[in-house]
């Protein structure tokens, strides 16, 4: 959403100007005196102000310096009607974008607003974004990563949506390192583990002798958050009086600590996230709709895990690479089975869920160089021998999904051949464990292997033969029971 | 247009494709654009009657800004002349430029509210 401020006291040049500009992507507000522009610039930001040069209360170019310092950094047109010096010299002068004169015509005003909305996109582009650790290239993902880094710009309120475990966090933490407020802190709110009666305390602080127990001044929690960024992370558990409390903070950012008879002021960007819909709470009224529009200046929608393509690959590689250096082990790659599996899995509890499945097999084989499906974990395994047995009754579509949909791009001859074998390995083993049903001796016999060769591949791929003769795997000992 | 229109049209508006000027005047305008002109040229009056030199170039200068969307380029000029007597506080000056612009802005006016009629019967 483009929005535009016009600082104009001619209410008909104003709403000339408005309609002109109007579009479905387009909202403006108009002020019609320097008072109100100064309240209207300090509340909402805004990408493009048009500001007339004449004001009933004062020289309207007395503005411009505090507008260029905006954090949104809106830019800046110039109005100049009948007497005014110069439109060009007075941009220039301004530091504005362009000049219009009143008297010009339609076109030539949506003419110089759209070269600035133009010149202003290429500008957020050109500027490095800090991803803080949210992998991934699919459209969806660097759509979201786009709109995060022209929030952080600004200094509108942010709501972040997403089902649990798309990395809500992250995103918030983003939108503070990309912020003008990144040198301040960042302090997070988890509303869910809220407690009522201490929330008072915890959040707001108190001076001595509040309450029994209160033997010294304390600072809250959001006092941290001065000049910088509070998250109030599952905003949606707030208790209905919580909700109260904050909305009286951000409508007048004051507040009282408990025992205090003075206001404190305080100055931070909020952030929130909700895994819920709190457009379906209001409308169920366990959620404040005032407080819902105040949080909701801009709103970035977390796209879930399965809805994100081959970035699953590259999200597992990036926290595998981190598990691994974190666990002191050496880098692991993922076998193109696995990367397949990946591909095609659910993903429920989203990035977090992966997360935890890469922790659990580097834990079960962390001397193993390549991840392979027989280290997922057992529920993962079941439903990944589904989806085989369902693309093996159906070898059309198999054969057409192979083809078609290479797991991940092709490695070096090696590696690929490593992959092939240990597939061969591993649906070798399973024919061979149904066809011995499960007994070591004809296992031997039909597959010609030597006890230690067979015991090593079973081990490797966390296979037993029924818990007859070829004792737990390694896997099966970690309680990942294959 | 009918052949009265045609005789009482200004000089400054033939060969003006007065239909297209209005057609591109954003409808919910157009009682606005009425409204403020006919109070603005009011103000125009009234100030050069009374010979309230600032008076006169506030509201040449709220004409001015009318202006941009009637493809009469003489208004604009008119504005500036009325405001530039005023400046100088010389507002005898302006009388030619002022009866001018009463004139094509009457005219204009005129024209719209007809326009407005016309597309509300139809």
């Amino acid at each position: 959403m483009t929005r535009v401020c016009i600082i104009d006291d001619d209410e008909f040049f104003a709403r000339l100007l408005a309609s002109l500009l109007s579009g479905p992507e387009v909202e403006t507000a108009v002020a019609c005196d320097m008072a109100q522009a100064d309240s209207l610039l300090a509340d909402s930001d805004f990408d493009v102000v048009f500001l007339d040069v004449r004001l009933p209360d004062g020289n309207g170019l007395d503005l411009a310096p505090k507008i260029k310092e905006l954090p949104s950094a809106p830019e800046l047109i110039i109005m100049t009607g009948l007497g005014d010096p110069d439109g060009a010299e007075l941009a220039i002068r301004s530091g504005a974008w362009d000049y219009i004169q009143k008297t010009g015509t339609p076109e030539g005003l949506q003419l110089s607003f759209k070269r600035a909305l133009e010149f202003r996109r290429n500008k957020e582009s050109a500027q490095p974004v800090e991803r803080r650790g949210i992998v991934g290239q699919s459209p969806r993902l660097v759509e979201v990563i786009r709109q995060m880094a022209t929030a952080a710009r600004s200094s509108a309120n942010v709501l972040i949506l997403g089902e649990t475990g798309t990395g809500k966090e992250g995103l918030a933490r983003a939108v503070h390192a990309n912020s003008p407020r990144r040198s301040k802190n960042y302090v997070v709110v988890d509303c869910a583990s809220l407690h009522e009666a201490l929330v008072g305390s915890d959040l707001f602080g108190h001076r001595k002798g509040a309450f029994t127990g209160a033997v010294s001044d304390k600072a809250g929690v959001l006092q941290r958050a001065d000049g910088g960024t509070l998250f109030l992370d599952e905003i949606s558990e707030l208790s209905l009086e919580l909700q109260k409390s904050f909305l009286r903070l951000l409508e007048t950012r004051t507040f009282r600590p408990l025992g205090d008879t003075r206001e404190v002021r305080l100055d931070f960007r909020l952030v929130c996230a909700s895994n819920k819909s709190l457009a379906d709470m209001v409308a169920a009224g366990t959620f404040r709709e005032d407080l819902y529009y105040r949080i909701r200046a801009a709103v970035l929608q977390l796209p879930p895990l399965r809805e994100l393509g081959d970035d699953v690959l590259l999200i597992a590689a990036h926290h595998l690479e981190r598990i691994c250096r974190d666990s002191g082990l050496g880098q692991k790659t993922l076998s193109r089975e696995l990367k397949a599996f990946f591909l095609e899995y659910g993903w429920p509890g989203n990035v977090r869920e992966l997360i935890h499945v890469l922790e659990a097999m580097v834990a079960s084989a962390p001397d193993q160089e390549m991840l392979v499906p027989a280290l997922l974990p057992q529920e993962l395994r079941i439903q990944m021998l589904r989806a085989r047995v369902g693309r093996t009754n159906n070898p059309d579509a198999c054969a057409r999904q192979e083809q078609t949909a290479p797991a991940g791009p092709l490695g070096s001859w090696n590696e690929y051949k490593k992959q092939e074998q240990e597939r061969v390995e591993l649906a070798y083993l399973d024919d061979l464990i149904r066809a011995s049903g499960g007994e070591l001796k004809r296992a031997l016999a039909i597959s010609g292997l030597s006890p230690s060769r067979l015991y090593g591949l079973l081990s490797k791929y966390g296979r037993s033969l029924g818990g007859k003769s070829a004792g737990r795997s390694n896997a099966a000992r970690k309680g990942q029971d294959f | 247009m009918d052949q009265n229109v045609m005789e009482s049209m200004p000089e400054e508006c033939r060969g003006v494709d007065f239909g297209h000027a209005v057609d591109r005047l954003p409808g919910h305008l157009g009682e606005l654009f009425l409204e403020a002109g006919e109070q603005r040229l009011g103000d125009l009056d009234k100030a050069m009657t009374d010979g309230n030199a600032p008076a006169v170039m506030d509201a040449a200068h709220s004409l001015a800004s009318l202006t941009g969307l009637l493809p009469i380029r003489e208004l604009e000029i008119y504005a500036r002349e009325i405001y530039a007597a005023g400046e100088r506080n010389e507002l005898a000056a302006a009388k030619g430029a002022h009866e001018r612009l009463d004139a094509v802005m009457g005219w204009v006016l005129a024209r719209l509210r007809a326009h407005g009629k016309a597309s509300r019967a139809s």
